[in-house]
């Protein structure tokens, strides 16, 4: 596959700047990611799961180590790399189509090429009939998904999701899961999922990061190899997750017990 | 089964009292429309019978009756609306002016830090200065013209529009223009597409106090430099003892404001159609 291409993450440091001292909130991560995998980073709350993605995808530029995609340095934001935030931030002045379109409009294709791509990313995310609907009458779920199309209209080669599906009801979220998985699995783009719901990594990615918090550091990754769709109840999911809540509660006295 | 119902709370109380608390307490059974014009209604019926046996004096208050009569004398002489017409002239003339420069201005301070930066202080020196302090000092300059008051008018509505506008776009979501950033718009994009629209409530809000401001301004200029327009009729009329006409005046300015603050809501609703928060209301 020529149009993707590997993200390679060497020996990353951020540290902020603060008055009471310096913070630093990644030290030398290290992590590639081949091409279409789906990777999911999971850790407790301040570890530095965020900043991680918004260094991949450009936010931030104030840093110390490697990141590149296709093998150049990343420097600041590029089509290429597409961003999914916990709020859809979808303009509330446009329409699910023209918040679709956003991404769209400068670049040099034509208006019907354009009105194209837009109709087939409305079909994607399974939104036929809402394409002229703003924002507040939509649902969160809804929201999510308009916002999951503007990330795709450029067909980036990495898309990096910041807990997308945090802020949905919990029934909610499994739907979406289960779309994004389908829609992941038409588009092929390789995708960095942030996430703080260990069942959700599972389920969805090829490896699990698990990044320890204070300095955020790659404590473990662990692959999961089970074939899609996933089992949340069968004995190598709980494996897994018994495996993943002893690395993130590794520094407490005691493990959490309840967590089976 | 019983047993638990019998000592339900609300089956303590006879039903009968329920039904008449529910009918006192519960005013659901006045319509809306009803409960709005009960008020001024009431008052209105107040006024009258004050007026009528004696409590009020007609040169000082004249009763709602004689008012409405002076009304239809002054629309039927053409009087009431060849003043309102001019005065309404005026608005628009100073208000274009004003809101010609409070937009510009402000777009540019929202947008360049160094300009914010350069009128700062000369903004915030003569922010405070109430407009009608400036009065005389125009009536100085410019004489008792039509120019006084549209100049008078265009520095009244200026203030609110200039600070809307500037708010509406320095508070721009960081949120939106992350979202900008991450899909490679450039600056230009981004302040047509992200900037613009996410400040138009804040800029409404500036345009419909500016409105205000000045339809406040025209009076004020009128009863001191003027031989036409509503504010000459009102401190004329006073000169005249003609307490009616003076309240004609004072009442018109109610009912023109109010046409004028409508349109301007629905010009609002008609550009805004995407702001939840506003169809709610």
């Amino acid at each position: 596959m020529d149009t993707l291409e590997s993200l390679i993450i060497k020996n990353l440091n951020k540290i902020y700047k603060a008055e009471n001292g310096d913070v630093h909130a990644l030290k030398d991560v290290s992590l590639s990611i081949k091409p279409g995998e789906f990777v999911s980073i999971v850790g407790t709350s301040g570890c530095g799961k965020s900043t991680l993605l918004r260094l991949i995808v450009g936010l931030e530029n104030d840093y110390s180590g490697e990141i590149k995609l296709g093998g150049k340095q990343i420097k600041g934001p590029d089509i290429n790399r597409g961003m999914v935030f916990q709020e859809a931030r979808l303009f509330p002045w446009l329409t699910a189509e023209e918040n679709i379109a956003f991404g769209l409009v400068d670049k040099k294709i034509s208006s019907k090429e354009k009105k194209r791509i837009v109709e087939e990313h409305i079909e994607l995310v399974n939104l036929n009939g809402f394409a002229k609907s703003y924002p507040h009458q939509l649902s969160g779920g809804m929201q999510q998904r308009v916002s999951i199309a503007r990330a795709l209209v450029n067909y980036p080669k990495l898309l990096t999701l910041d807990e997308p599906f945090g802020a949905l009801d919990a029934l909610t979220r499994l739907q979406m899961q289960q779309e994004f998985l389908r829609i992941w699995e038409k588009e092929k783009t390789t995708v960095l999922l942030v996430t703080h719901d260990v069942d959700e990594a599972i389920y969805l990615a090829d490896r699990v990061v698990v990044l320890s918090s204070r300095p955020g550091t790659i404590s473990k990754i662990i692959n999961v190899n089970a074939s899609r769709p996933r089992d949340r109840n069968s004995c190598a999911f709980s494996d897994i997750k018994k495996a993943i809540y002893k690395e993130l509660f590794k520094e407490d006295d005691q493990l959490i017990e309840y967590i089976i | 089964m019983s047993f638990t119902k019998f000592y339900r709370p609300q089956n303590v109380i006879p039903k009968i009292i329920r039904t008449a608390q529910n009918t006192i307490f519960n005013l659901s059974w006045i319509n809306s429309v009803y409960l709005k014009v009960l008020v001024p209604v009431t008052l209105l019926v107040l006024w009258e019978v004050a007026c009528r046996e004696g409590f009020l004096k007609p040169l000082i208050l004249p009763a709602p009756t004689a008012i409405a009569k002076a009304f239809v004398v002054q629309i039927e002489s053409g009087d009431l609306f060849r003043d309102i017409g001019i005065s309404l002239l005026r608005i628009i003339q100073g208000y274009a002016i004003g809101a010609f420069f409070g937009l510009t201005i402000g777009i540019l301070i929202g947008i360049f830090k160094r300009i914010d930066q350069a009128t700062s202080v000369v903004l915030s020196f003569l922010r405070p200065i109430p407009i009608f302090a400036w009065l005389p000092v125009i009536i100085l300059w410019l004489g008792i013209d039509e120019i006084t008051k549209v100049i008078i008018i265009a520095l009244g509505c200026f203030w609110p529009i200039l600070l809307n506008v500037i708010a509406g776009i320095k508070n721009v979501d960081k949120k939106y223009l992350e979202v900008a950033r991450i899909l490679e718009k450039n600056r230009y994009q981004t302040l047509i597409k992200v900037v613009f629209p996410s400040a138009l409530p804040s800029i409404f809000t500036g345009l419909r106090i500016g409105i205000g401001m000045a339809w406040m301004c025209v009076v004020a200029a009128e009863m001191i430099a003027a031989t036409s327009g509503i504010g000459f009729l009102i401190s004329y009329s006073r000169e005249m003892l003609q307490p009616d006409v003076m309240f004609v005046g004072v009442f018109s300015i109610g009912i023109v404001g109010l046409i004028i603050d409508r349109i301007f809501k629905l010009l609002e609703q008609h550009f805004i159609k995407w702001n939840a928060n506003m169809k709610r209301q």
